[in-house]
C-alpha cells in the first residue's frame, strides 16, 4: 500500500515539470517574436524616448521605467526601516515588545496584497477629507504602499540572518569593549550581509511583480514616462493587465505578451542573482539549503 | 576427546569474495574476502577510519541508502530460504534482506513515539504482524534483553525518556523481534558506561548459539571477552587472526 | 579619553536612530491595521444586515458581499486541496526517488514558480486554458472557478512544497537510516514513520498555502468572470473579495459601495490574521528549530 506513493510521486512530478515546460514555453514563444525595438518605444525614435524628449505611443518603454522607479522608490523607502526593524528583533527575540512586533510583522507579510492598496486608498480618502484636499492616486502613494508591503520580508530576512550568527561573535565583541552599535554595525551585519542581500532580493523581486497594490494607488494604462512624484505612471504588471483584458488589436495583444516576457526575464534575474547569494553562503557555511519562498519568512 | 572436536563441524553461512568499495572517488575496501560461520561471533577490528562500518554495511546494502556507492565482488549469505547473492538482490527485496540480517547502530537510533512503539511498528509494518501476535512477541523479546521488568509500567512513555543503557537494549530488542538470521553490531557499546556495556556484552554472550554475529569494537578487552574469530582490517585489506 | 566619550555619543546616537526607524515602522504598520478596522466600523453600525446577504445589485442599492465570501472560499479550499495532495506527492518524490539529479531539477523549478508574476500565470492561462475550457470543451465564457482553481494550485504549490521540505527532511536525515535498516522499505519509512510524526507541522504548512490561496488578487480577477453569483458547479463564473475590491475602485462606484470594500476588507484582514496565527502555533516548534 505504501508503494502507491511512490507511483503518485513520480506522476505528480512529471505532471508539474510538462506543466511547467508548457507554460514557459507559452510565454516564450508568443513572446519572443515581439521583442525588437518598436515593442519598446512604438513609433518613436529610440533614443529621443529615452531622453524622454518624445512621448511613446504603443511601447512598453514607459511601463518598463516606471516599474523600475517604483521599484527604486520602494526599496529606498523600505531598505533602512526594514533592516533597522531585523536587527532590533534580532538583538532580543525573547522580550515581549519584540515579540508583538514579530506577529505583527509576520501577519502583515501574509496578508492579501490588495489590503494594502485599501489602505492606499483609504489614505486618500483620509488626506482628501483633511488638510489635503487634491491627494490623488500617485507614484508618491504607490511606493510607500509597495514599500509597507515588503518592509515584513527585509525584516525578517535581516532578523533571520543575524539570529543565525553564533552567539559567541556578539559576546567576544562585548568581552573586547565594544558598544552595542560597534558590534553590530563591525561584527554582525557584515556577517550577516548575504542574508541581508537575499533579503532585499526577494523584496525588489516582489514589489517588481506586484500588481494589485499598485493598480489602486497609481498606475494607469497610458501614463508617459513617471512625471514626478505626484503623478500616476505606467507599470509593466498593470500593462500586462489592462491589455490582456481589453486589447483592441493584435499589436496590443503583442505588447502583453512582450511586456509579459519582459517582466518574467527580470524576474528571473533577480532569482539567479537570489540563488547564486544562498549558494554563496552555503559554500561557505556547508548549511542546509535555505528557503527562497517568498511568503515563507519569521 | 577426539568426539568432541569432531563434533563441531560449522557451516559457512557467508562468504565475501573480492569485495571492494567505494564512495565517489574514495576507495575504502579493497579485495576483502572472509567467510563467517554458523552461531559464531565475528570481530572486525582496527584503527577508526578503516572501513569497518562500510564492510557492515555492506553485508546488508545498507551501504545503498548512501550517494555514489560503488561495491565490486560477491557477498552470499546462507539464510533460511537459500542462498542469497546480496550483491545481485534488487532494490525491492533489499526490505526482507534487512529484516533476516538485522542491525544494531552505535548510537541508539530510536524511532519517534513511545516505547512500544518502537517495537510494535516494524512488527506490523515490517513483519506484518497483527497486534495480538505483536504484542506477544514484544514481550517476549523484552524479556529477553532484561528490559521487560524495568519499562513494563511505562510502555506508552516517550523511548528518548529511557536511560542510554535502556535505549540500546530496546534497539537490540527491537532488532531481534524480526526474528533475523545474522546480527550486526556496530560497536553497539561505544556510547554506553561500563556498567551498561557489561549488560550488553553479557546479552551477546547469551545469544551466540542463536545468532551469527558479526560485530565492530575498537575496545580489545571487549574483543578478547567476546569474539570467537577476529578479523583485523587495515589498509582497506581485512588480515584475519 | 576623549575618544571613549565620542564613541559612546556614537552608540547612543545610532541607538536612537536605530529605535526611531523601528518605532516608525511600527507605527506605520499599525497604522495599517486600524485604517482597515476604522473604516470598516461604519458597516458595523449603521445598516448591519445590507452588507451581509448574497445580493449585489449596486443600482438597486443592494451591496451584499456573500456571494464573494463563498467565492474565495470555495477558491480557496479546492485549490489548496489539491495543491496539498499535489506536493505530499512531489515531497515524497524528492525524497525517495534514487535520480538525484531529477530531483535537484524539481527542486530549482519549484523555487522559480515562486519567482513567477501572478499576472504571467494569469496571461498564460487566459490564452491556453480559457480556449480549452471555451472550444475545447464547449463549457461556456470559459471563464469560471475552475479555470481560476487550475492556476491557484499552481501559484500555491511551491508554498506548501517548500515548507513540506523544510519539515520533512530533517525527519528524514535523522530517521531514514535506522528505519531501512530494519527492514523498512523507503516508502514505508515516508508513510509510516515520517508522516506521522509532523502531521502537525505539515497542516501548519497547508495552512499558510490556504492564506495564499484567499489573498491573490490577480488569478480570480483575469480569470474566474467576477459575476456575483454563487456557483451551482465547477464551470461556474465567480467573484472572489480580492477581485470584488479591485473591481470597485477602478469603476469608481462611489459612497455607498465603499461600505462593502471595507467589509470586504476586515473580513480579508481577520481570516488572514487568524489563519497565521494558528499556522504559527501549528508549526511552533518548527519554526523555532528551522530558522530560515
Amino acid at each position: 500500500m505504501s508503494r502507491l506513493i511512490g507511483y503518485w510521486g513520480r506522476l505528480c512530478a512529471l505532471f508539474i515539470i510538462s506543466i511547467m515546460l508548457i507554460l514557459i514555453g507559452f510565454i516564450l514563444f508568443k513572446g519572443l517574436p515581439t521583442l525588437e525595438l518598436s515593442l519598446f518605444f512604438g513609433d518613436t525614435a529610440p533614443l529621443a524616448a529615452m531622453m524622454g524628449l518624445q512621448p511613446v505611443w504603443e511601447g512598453i518603454w514607459p511601463a518598463c521605467v516606471g516599474t523600475l522607479t517604483v521599484v527604486l522608490c520602494a526599496v529606498s523607502l523600505a531598505s533602512v526601516p526594514g533592516i533597522a526593524s531585523g536587527i532590533w528583533l534580532a538583538s532580543a527575540p525573547d522580550k515581549p515588545a519584540q515579540k508583538v512586533f514579530g506577529l505583527a510583522v509576520d501577519i502583515l507579510a501574509g496578508i492579501p496584497s490588495i489590503l494594502m492598496g485599501l489602505f492606499g486608498f483609504s489614505l486618500i480618502l483620509l488626506l482628501r477629507g483633511s488638510f489635503f484636499p487634491q491627494a490623488n492616486a500617485s507614484l508618491l502613494l504607490a511606493s510607500f504602499c509597495l514599500a509597507l508591503l515588503i518592509l515584513p520580508y527585509i525584516a525578517c530576512a535581516t532578523q533571520n540572518a543575524l539570529s543565525s550568527l553564533p552567539k559567541q561573535l556578539s559576546v567576544t565583541g562585548a568581552a573586547l569593549g565594544m558598544t552595542q552599535w560597534q558590534v553590530t554595525y563591525r561584527l554582525l551585519l557584515p556577517q550577516a550581509k548575504s542574508g541581508i542581500m537575499s533579503g532585499l532580493m526577494l523584496a525588489i523581486g516582489r514589489a517588481a511583480e506586484d500588481t494589485a497594490v499598485i493598480m489602486l494607488t497609481g498606475a494607469v494604462a497610458n501614463a508617459g514616462l513617471p512625471g514626478g512624484l505626484l503623478q500616476r505612471f505606467e507599470a509593466l504588471p498593470f500593462t500586462i493587465f489592462y491589455y490582456s483584458a481589453q486589447y483592441q488589436s493584435q499589436q496590443e495583444l503583442n505588447m502583453a505578451f512582450g511586456a509579459a516576457l519582459v517582466l518574467l526575464i527580470l524576474t528571473s534575474i533577480i532569482f539567479a542573482l537570489l540563488a547564486a547569494i544562498v549558494r554563496g553562503r552555503n559554500r561557505s557555511k556547508f548549511g542546509p539549503v535555505k528557503s527562497l519562498i517568498k511568503e515563507r519568512i519569521c | 576427546m577426539l568426539e568432541l572436536l569432531g563434533q563441531g563441524k560449522v557451516e559457512v553461512v557467508g562468504h565475501l569474495k573480492n569485495v571492494s568499495i567505494q564512495f565517489a572517488d574514495t576507495k575504502i575496501l579493497r579485495d576483502v574476502n572472509l567467510q563467517l560461520l554458523k552461531g559464531q561471533l565475528h570481530m572486525l577490528t582496527g584503527p577508526s577510519g578503516c572501513g569497518k562500518t562500510t564492510l557492515l554495511r555492506a553485508l546488508n546494502r545498507l551501504n545503498d541508502c548512501f550517494d555514489k556507492h560503488e561495491m565490486s565482488g560477491s557477498i552470499s549469505l546462507k539464510l533460511s530460504e537459500g542462498d542469497v547473492d546480496v550483491h545481485l538482490l534488487a532494490h525491492k527485496h533489499l526490505p526482507l534482506l534487512r529484516r533476516k540480517v538485522g542491525m544494531v547502530f552505535q548510537i541508539p537510533n530510536l524511532l519517534p513515539g513511545s516505547i512500544i512503539d518502537n517495537l510494535l511498528l516494524p512488527l506490523k509494518v515490517v513483519a506484518g504482524l497483527d497486534l495480538a501476535h505483536a504484542m506477544a512477541r514484544c514481550e517476549n523479546v523484552l524479556i529477553q534483553v532484561k528490559l521487560w521488568d524495568e519499562v513494563k509500567d511505562r510502555l506508552n512513555h516517550d523511548a528518548s525518556s529511557l536511560s542510554g543503557g535502556q535505549q540500546q537494549r530496546l534497539c537490540l530488542a527491537r532488532t531481534l523481534a524480526l526474528e533475523p538470521e545474522i546480527l550486526l553490531l556496530d560497536e553497539p557499546t561505544a556510547s554506553l558506561d561500563p556498567e551498561n556495556t557489561e549488560v550488553i556484552e553479557e546479552l551477546l554472550e547469551s545469544l551466540k548459539q542463536q545468532y551469527t554475529m558479526v560485530m565492530v569494537s575498537h575496545c580489545p578487552a571487549q574483543t578478547a571477552r567476546l569474539a570467537d574469530k577476529v578479523f583485523r582490517l587495515d589498509g582497506q585489506q581485512v588480515i584475519s587472526d | 579619553m576623549q575618544s571613549h566619550k565620542l564613541t559612546l555619543k556614537q552608540n547612543s546616537w545610532m541607538q536612537a536612530l536605530l529605535m526611531t526607524l523601528v518605532v516608525t515602522s511600527g507605527l506605520l504598520l499599525f497604522a495599517v491595521f486600524c485604517f482597515l478596522i476604522w473604516f470598516s466600523l461604519p458597516v458595523f453600525f449603521t445598516e448591519t444586515t445590507s452588507v451581509f446577504s448574497l445580493k449585489w445589485q449596486p443600482e438597486q442599492g443592494h451591496f451584499g458581499i456573500l456571494a464573494m465570501v463563498f467565492g474565495t472560499l470555495s477558491l480557496a479550499f479546492i485549490s489548496t486541496s489539491v495543491a496539498f495532495i499535489i506536493a505530499l506527492g512531489l515531497n515524497s518524490f524528492c525524497l525517495l526517488s534514487r535520480r538525484r539529479w531529477l530531483v535537484a531539477l524539481l527542486r530549482s523549478l519549484l523555487r522559480f514558480m515562486a519567482a513567477i508574476p501572478t499576472v504571467v500565470y494569469g496571461l498564460a492561462a487566459l490564452f491556453l486554458l480559457l480556449p480549452l475550457l471555451r472550444n475545447g470543451l464547449q463549457l461556456g465564457s470559459g471563464y469560471s472557478l475552475f479555470a481560476a482553481v487550475c492556476m491557484l494550485i499552481l501559484l500555491i504549490l511551491p508554498v506548501i512544497c517548500v515548507m513540506l521540505d523544510n519539515i520533512t527532511t530533517p525527519l528524514w536525515q535523522q530517521y531514514a537510516l535506522g528505519a531501512q535498516a530494519l527492514g523498512f522499505s523507503p516508502e514505508q519509512t515516508y508513510m509510516q514513520v515520517i508522516l506521522p510524526h509532523c502531521r502537525v507541522n505539515i497542516g501548519g504548512a497547508a495552512l499558510l498555502g490556504f492564506n495564499r490561496a484567499i489573498g491573490d488578487t490577480m488569478l480570480p480577477l483575469m480569470l474566474a468572470g467576477n459575476a456575483t453569483q454563487l456557483p451551482s458547479g465547477v464551470f461556474d463564473a465567480i467573484r472572489s473579495l480580492t477581485a470584488h475590491i479591485a473591481l470597485v475602485i477602478a469603476t469608481d462606484q462611489g459612497g455607498e459601495a465603499y461600505n462593502s470594500l471595507f467589509a470586504s476588507g476586515i473580513l480579508l484582514l481577520m481570516c488572514s490574521a487568524c489563519i497565521c496565527l494558528l499556522s504559527r502555533y501549528l508549526m511552533g516548534r518548527h519554526r523555532l528549530e528551522q530558522p530560515e
